[in-house]
């Protein structure tokens, strides 16, 4: 039997308006354990280190915002979606075929059969069974309901928690195969639903850059001082409408000159020798690890997160006189002297999606954790240093 | 070979942190702040007074200096407008092994103090044979100092040579060391004896405190014997004997005579037995100069017979710059001092640690 696409389209859409079928991540698990490994494309590479932190945040997240509903998180990759939901055993003996599920249709195929003799006994309408398949690779295996209504759907509406699926479960084990008479099925094409509202991805790896404005975890004079600040960074996010969450890793950088410390000694003996030394960092470089929840309506994005810091590296001048007499001068990667490593940061933003995957915001975060021993640098300490940032956010495919 | 870039890109990526940690140079902190380590505080005069070396241009020099021929561990302490110096004799001067006091046991300290009678007086008139001595002109340190009698006041070891002009024209030196307001550990006396039959027969004789370890005899440098005495046949002329005796308390002693071979009296005897000597021993008594605009003062002009430095302890401190280990002294002094052109004399009451150079 031939189909042709709007016949196909006609009876996708027959079927998701009157057949509401349960989600179980079971099928999903299993019809993944099947499928092909896809290569992974360079950039997930790339950010792996990162992205391991970001697994478990958004895992973390995940359970969190969505506990309440049972619901198959899109965009899990891509997937060759069987026809067959039946254990591996019986797989083995029936040709194993399908078709690409691909972001844009989820087409599917099934038999449609009209089960005569051996109607399988079902104590739901919503059981689904596994017939043979018998058309010689161009017929796929299908599923059949009970009620000759066959859909299959993967990804189901919130309101497909509503069925009981321990029942469905034990009339799947239960199935006997061999009552199926293929034979007298009429087979025919039946498409399973369109996913197209539905398979939306909203997870996304993204891109940003940011740059703005931090304040001086010391003060060296009687005002704040300002430090211009630049950072970049990848990560992930899930942004549906309503509460998603983002996660990822930057490197961000801080530039100026109001940290410093000055050590002097007098050390005396036969004379005295007055040593000094000055330590001044002009560059200070954190890696950050921003975790947020976002609230998206439309293209406005309002985020509320905290961000660990971790100090990567410096760059500080130094210089060490003895008796006033200049011995060491020169520039110093990588000091720590009076810096702690770790910080804190909770941060508020906001994004404009300015189109499909960009995004313009703004950020404003304050430093919990104190970034420097008060006692060694020249000034007083900030308390809970603020820092403006301008985004930009690129999201990619992938 | 696309992918294999590609992956050792990102590789630097990712271990660019570790690299630049990997390249950190090391800070090292400047060395923690001290107290001052030599210091001087009190009053002298009346005027109290406080020197930190390393403060207002105060310096501690530690050094050990020569004062005829005798160690003396000092310290000085201060500036252009105030210095303070405070030295040890050494000890012990004829044994080198002991001439460092033992600091440990050091509790106090007497001041030396110049002597106003002569310490050693020679004289051409002491000698045996001085009727046929026509003169004597003595040499201190090869510094020809005095005529037939020669007077020491200062406490030292001198080399001291006799240059001997007999009746008859002859001239011959002898030299012997002296030592002058210092304790002595062990001596002895060269005797000898030539016969009609120009027969030399030499011994040592004498009090001593230690027993002699092993004796030279030379002959005008040339060795002849050892052993505490030496006989020989003396050929005409006249001929120096020289005996060098080491103790078993380590000190070494030479004295020399001069032997007439032609037995006409021109010989001349070892000069040391006859030194008129008083019983002055400066070993590891103290000296304080105190300069002050200009002005300089010194303990050992005045009796200081009841004053003491009352040490706290003596620690040793490390090398100075002409690599003599030093000590730290620190202690408690009262002194007077006077005044080297005025003699005007000062009170001086000081806690000071100064620093002390010994060999």
């Amino acid at each position: 039997m031939n189909w042709t696409d709007d016949e196909i389209d006609k009876l996708f859409q027959e079927s998701a308006s009157k057949v509401d079928v349960p989600y179980k991540d079971t099928y999903w698990n299993e019809m993944e354990a099947m499928l092909p490994r896809k290569k992974r494309k360079g950039i997930i590479w790339l950010w792996g280190g990162g992205l391991s932190f970001l697994t478990f945040a958004v895992a973390a997240a995940t359970v969190i915002a969505l506990s309440p509903v049972e619901q198959k998180p899109a965009g899990t990759g891509k997937t060759t979606l069987h026809s067959g939901t039946y254990e591996s055993t019986q797989r083995q003996t029936e040709p194993e075929t399908g078709i690409e599920k691909t972001p844009e249709s989820h087409l599917s195929v099934e038999k449609q059969s009209e089960v005569t003799g051996n109607r399988v006994e079902s104590t739901s309408n919503n059981t689904v069974k596994q017939a043979s398949n018998t058309g010689a690779g161009t017929a796929p295996s299908g599923i059949i309901t009970e009620n000759s209504t066959p859909l299959f759907h993967p990804v189901h509406e919130p309101e497909a928690t509503a069925v009981n699926e321990e029942s469905t479960d034990q009339t799947i084990l239960a199935l006997p195969l061999n009552t199926l008479d293929f034979a007298q099925s009429d087979y025919q094409l039946i498409p399973m639903a369109s996913f197209s509202g539905l398979k939306k991805k909203h997870g996304r790896i993204y891109v940003e850059a940011s740059a703005g404005i931090v304040q001086s975890p010391v003060t060296p004079g009687s005002a704040a001082e300002w430090l211009p600040t630049a950072g970049i960074g990848a990560g992930y996010q899930y942004r549906p409408q309503g509460i998603g969450f983002s996660g990822g890793i930057a490197l961000g950088g801080s530039f100026g000159n109001s940290l410093e410390i000055t050590r002097r000694s007098k050390v005396y003996n036969f004379g005295a020798t007055n040593y000094e030394q000055n330590l001044r960092y002009n560059q200070l470089y954190h890696v950050e690890m921003p975790v947020s929840v976002d609230f998206r309506k439309n293209n406005h994005v309002f985020s509320i997160g905290l961000t660990p810091t971790y100090l990567a590296t410096t760059r500080m001048r130094f210089s060490q006189k003895e008796n006033e007499a200049v011995v060491v001068e020169g520039s110093y990667w990588g000091q720590r002297v009076g810096l702690h490593s770790f910080g804190l940061k909770p941060a508020v933003s906001y994004q404009l999606s300015v189109s499909q995957s960009w995004y313009l915001g703004i950020r404003v975060e304050s430093q919990l954790i104190p970034q420097t021993d008060a006692e060694q640098f020249i000034g007083e300490p900030a308390r809970f240093p603020l820092s403006g940032q301008i985004t930009l956010r690129k999201t990619l495919k992938y | 070979m696309m992918k294999l870039s590609s992956s050792f890109y990102k590789l630097c990526f990712l271990l660019l942190p570790v690299f630049a940690a990997s390249c950190k140079k090391e800070i090292i902190p400047p060395p923690s702040p001290n107290d001052p380590v030599f210091k001087a505080e009190g009053t002298f005069g009346g005027t109290s007074f406080t020197l930190n070396a390393g403060d207002d241009g105060a310096l501690m020099t530690p050094d050990v200096e020569k004062i005829n021929n005798i160690d003396f561990y000092k310290g000085t302490l201060g500036n252009g407008n105030l210095k303070l110096e405070l030295g040890i004799f050494s000890g012990n001067v004829d044994m080198p092994e002991a001439a460092t006091p033992d600091f440990s046991s050091i509790t106090q300290i007497n001041f030396a103090q110049q002597s106003y009678q002569p310490l050693i007086t020679l004289c051409r008139d002491s000698m045996p044979n001085r009727d046929l001595i026509s003169q004597v002109n003595w040499y201190v340190n090869g510094i020809p100092t005095a005529i037939n009698t020669l007077k020491i006041y200062n406490a030292g070891k001198y080399e001291i040579c006799a240059h001997v002009l007999f009746n008859d024209g002859t001239l011959k030196m002898l030299c012997n060391e002296v030592v002058a307001g210092f304790r002595s550990n062990a001596d002895f006396n060269l005797n000898f004896f030539i016969g009609q039959d120009l027969k030399f027969k030499g011994w040592i004789g004498g009090s001593s405190n230690s027993t002699i370890e092993s004796a030279s005899w030379y002959q005008d440098d040339v060795l002849m014997n050892e052993g505490t005495s030496l006989g020989f046949d003396v050929s005409p002329g006249l001929h120096t004997i020289k005996v060098v005796a080491v103790f078993t308390n380590g000190v070494r002693k030479t004295h020399s005579v001069v032997i007439d071979g032609d037995l006409s009296g021109r010989y001349i005897d070892d000069f040391t037995k006859n030194i008129q000597s008083n019983a002055l021993e400066l070993d590891y008594t103290a000296k304080i100069k105190l300069t002050r605009n200009g002005s300089v003062y010194v303990s050992e002009t005045i009796a200081n017979n009841n004053n003491k430095i009352i040490v706290e302890e003596i620690t040793y401190h490390g090398i100075n710059s002409s690599g003599f280990p030093v000590y730290i002294l620190k202690g408690k002094l009262n002194a007077n001092l006077r005044n080297t052109s005025s003699l005007e004399v000062l009170p001086l009451q000081l806690s000071v640690s100064i620093g002390l150079a010994v060999k």
